[in-house]
């Protein structure tokens, strides 16, 4: 029953920057916060892998922790692909925006889209994750039977 | 205007020259009244004389009682007289018979000494002071009757009757006597009469010259008015070519539009050109205004309310301008709708500046938009590799027990927040300077606890600071949130970072009191404190205390130049070793 030490099944983690994505599956290895993280250096490879997914609930993230500032196709471009998805996807995954930006512009319109959950300031830390435990329990915990209450 | 002035200046000419006659007869009266109440006066005096020398002279003959009698009843005929009708000159008639009754008495009480006849002449010569010739006539008939009764009855042989005491006074001396008398009488009446004509044509003279006088001081006036409206006229139409407005008056029944020069100047059209009706105005408007234009005026007419429109003024050939008319109705002396008049001003001048202006606002927003982007976009990608080694330094501190790599991830952390603190500065900087002022309401509880939570992650070193906020808001306070946030969060991460290690608890406490005025604002620590040297230079451009601090010497400086955008002053009390204070006033927006 090892399953059962961790937070969450699945965490997709989606940024440009190595060290980055290094850093933060350290940190959610060493805090126990999931069984598998699933790592993309480019939000079209993270969308590709969503939308064949699309009808394996047992293959998608409960979390999704993007990044903003990506080349090719940036973290509101990914919501914008995103929000074309079924709405069974959309629901069972929590978006965290993850950045180092200083533009109010930037969390103003990371936090207006219904979808995003939060706007987490870089580095992801045993703090932030924390954070993102909490707000998941009280947000998704009344509509959708959760794994975590399994932990 | 002009006209309006010269007609009045006219009709008053007119009507002066209506009735000089009647004018002139109130001077002639005024002037003979005044000689008539100086030769009153004298009257007075004679009169009193001659019945003076009755008393004297009837020591003579023992006449008391004449004197007295004749005298007295002579006074008192000619005062009841002139006391019962003061407005008539009745009394003069009866003084001129009082003088006739003097003369009998005078000849009777010196029993007839023929000198005493010399006495009418006397006053016949006083009478001539009323200048009327027919005061003469009662002396020379009491002195005609006198003559002959007296004559008569003592060449009768009378006793008792006194007329002469000549011997020789048969009908030759008598005869010379009345024609002499006769002479003197009427010599007398001829000057009275005389002395009046002089006098009436002296006074038309003196009226003449008078009218002639007036006439020439009413001329130069009209000149100097007409040459002041002249001038006034002149400085109008300089002024409307300067200003570049036209003025134009409606006579609406009449259908006649009144224009000044410039009004044809700024439509670039002769008098010929844009004929008087209103219509023809119309027609000189861009298409696309005229209905609009027509709209307002006819609204202004119904409503009789001033109007104001801007509108496009089409010339062949050249460019068109825009014109700003206003005007409003004005009614006649029963409150009908008369005419309409205002002003045309062209403001092509204006409009293109304004356009130019926009245009150039415009692009100004557009690069600062740009900016901005760029700024944020550097500022990211400077933090970026930044935030990636906090978060491996965050790593290495969490797995390693060696004590030396846990003190040099301890100060790469300090580094690294340093530079961190450093980009957050310059942008904070580069906002306050570009940004434009942007006023919201403000709840302070709220603004607090946001900045509190955001700088726990700094609050985690080995003594905590405790951070205490009391908010006393009874209205509503307007500021500019973005600036004010930049302040408060400098400054109480200021009182963080330089929190004292030795103090048993450490603490930061922020107090904010805002009324309708302004809001005061104090952060106190019980920190390192700065000493008092310094207070001035703190606030200066990458000023440090000491070069142990972490600061980039920007923090305070970025305070005070924010809280100069948002009006507001800064005031600092700090002791080395006790804490530092420092309280703000930032002013309500909300009721200014």
């Amino acid at each position: 029953m090892e399953a059962n030490l961790f937070m969450f099944d699945k965490v997709m983690i989606v940024d440009d920057t190595k060290i980055d994505r290094y850093v933060a599956s350290f940190a959610m290895k060493k805090n126990k916060f999931t069984r598998e993280i699933l790592e993309f250096d480019m939000a079209t490879k993270a969308i590709a892998f969503l939308e064949n997914n699309q009808h394996l609930p047992e293959n998608l993230p409960q979390i999704i922790i993007l990044d903003i500032r990506m080349p090719e196709m940036d973290g509101f471009q990914f919501l914008e692909r995103m929000s074309l998805l079924p709405q069974s996807i959309k629901k069972s995954c929590c978006i965290i925006m993850l950045s180092s930006s200083l533009d109010p512009s930037d969390h103003n319109r990371a936090e207006s889209n219904p979808v995003v959950k939060k706007f987490i300031n870089k580095p992801l830390n045993k703090g932030s994750l924390e954070e993102i435990r909490n707000l998941y329990i009280s947000s998704m915990g009344d509509t959708q039977e959760s794994r975590v209450s399994n932990a | 205007m002009a006209a309006n002035s010269l007609h009045a200046a006219n009709k008053m000419k007119f009507k002066k020259s209506a009735a000089p006659s009647r004018e002139k007869t109130i001077q002639l009266r005024s002037f003979l009244l005044q000689i008539k109440n100086k030769s009153d006066k004298l009257i007075n005096y004679f009169l009193v004389s001659y019945f003076i020398a009755g008393i004297i002279l009837a020591y003579f003959y023992d006449t008391w009682m004449v004197a007295a009698g004749i005298g007295g009843l002579s006074l008192i005929a000619y005062y009841s007289t002139k006391w019962i009708l003061p407005y008539s000159n009745l009394y003069q008639y009866v003084l001129s018979g009082v003088f006739g009754i003097f003369m009998a008495q005078y000849i009777y009480q010196m029993h007839g000494l023929f000198e005493m006849h010399f006495v009418a002449f006397i006053g016949s010569a006083i009478l001539i002071t009323y200048q009327d010739w027919k005061l003469q006539i009662p002396l020379v008939l009491i002195v005609v009757v006198h003559h002959a009764v007296f004559g008569y009855l003592q060449y009768m042989g009378v006793s008792e009757v006194y007329f002469t005491q000549l011997e020789y006074m048969d009908l030759q001396t008598f005869i010379i006597h009345v024609v002499l008398a006769a002479i003197i009488f009427f010599i007398c009446g001829l000057w009275a009469h005389h002395f009046k004509e002089y006098s009436e044509r002296h006074i038309e003279q003196t009226f003449k010259m008078g009218r002639l006088q007036e006439e020439k001081l009413q001329k130069e006036v009209l000149l100097a008015m007409s040459e002041s409206l002249q001038t006034m006229n002149e400085q109008l139409i300089e002024a409307q070519q300067m200003a570049h407005i036209g003025s134009w008056m409606w006579d609406i029944k009449n259908n006649q539009v009144h224009r000044s020069q410039e009004f044809y100047r700024i439509f670039d059209r002769t008098p010929a050109e844009l004929d008087s009706r209103y219509e023809s105005f119309l027609y000189c408007l861009h298409p696309d205004d005229r209905k609009d234009v027509e709209k307002t005026i006819s609204n202004c007419l119904n409503n009789r309310i001033p109007f104001t429109f801007e509108a496009r003024v089409i010339i062949p050939g050249k460019p068109s301008k825009t014109i700003f008319a206003q005007g409003k109705t004005i009614e006649d002396s029963s409150g009908n709708l008369t005419r309409l008049h205002g002003t045309i001003q062209d403001i092509t001048g204006r409009k293109t500046y304004e356009e130019a202006l926009e245009k150039s606002n415009t692009e100004l927003r557009k690069s600062n938009q740009e900016l901005d982007k760029f700024v944020y976009s550097v500022s990211h990608d400077l933090r970026a590799p930044l935030l990636s080694m906090q978060g491996l330094v965050d790593i290495t501190e969490e797995e390693t027990i060696e004590e030396l790599t846990r003190e040099n991830m301890l100060m790469l952390r300090g580094s690294i927040r340093r530079l961190d603190t450093f980009i957050a500065d310059i942008l904070n900087y580069s906002r306050n300077a570009r940004m434009e002022i942007k006023n919201v309401t403000i709840d302070f509880t709220e603004v607090l606890n946001h900045i509190t939570n955001d700088l726990q992650y700094m609050n985690q070193s080995s003594k905590k600071v405790d951070i205490t906020t009391s908010v006393n808001q009874n209205s509503t306070f307007c500021s500019d949130n973005g600036r004010l946030c930049i302040v408060l969060n400098n400054l109480i991460s200021n009182a963080i970072r330089y929190h004292n290690p030795k103090a048993d608890n450490p603490f930061v406490r922020i107090m904010v009191n805002s009324n309708e005025k302004n809001a005061t604002i104090e952060i106190e620590d019980n920190g390192i404190g700065i000493p008092e040297q310094f207070h001035q230079k703190v606030f200066d451009m990458f000023y440090r205390v000491s070069e142990n601090s972490t600061g980039s010497g920007l923090g305070l400086y970025i305070v005070k130049e924010t809280l100069s955008k948002l009006k507001g002053e800064i005031m600092v009390d700090s002791q080395p070793g006790r804490g530092t204070k420092f309280t703000l006033t930032i002013p309500n927006i909300f009721y200014q």
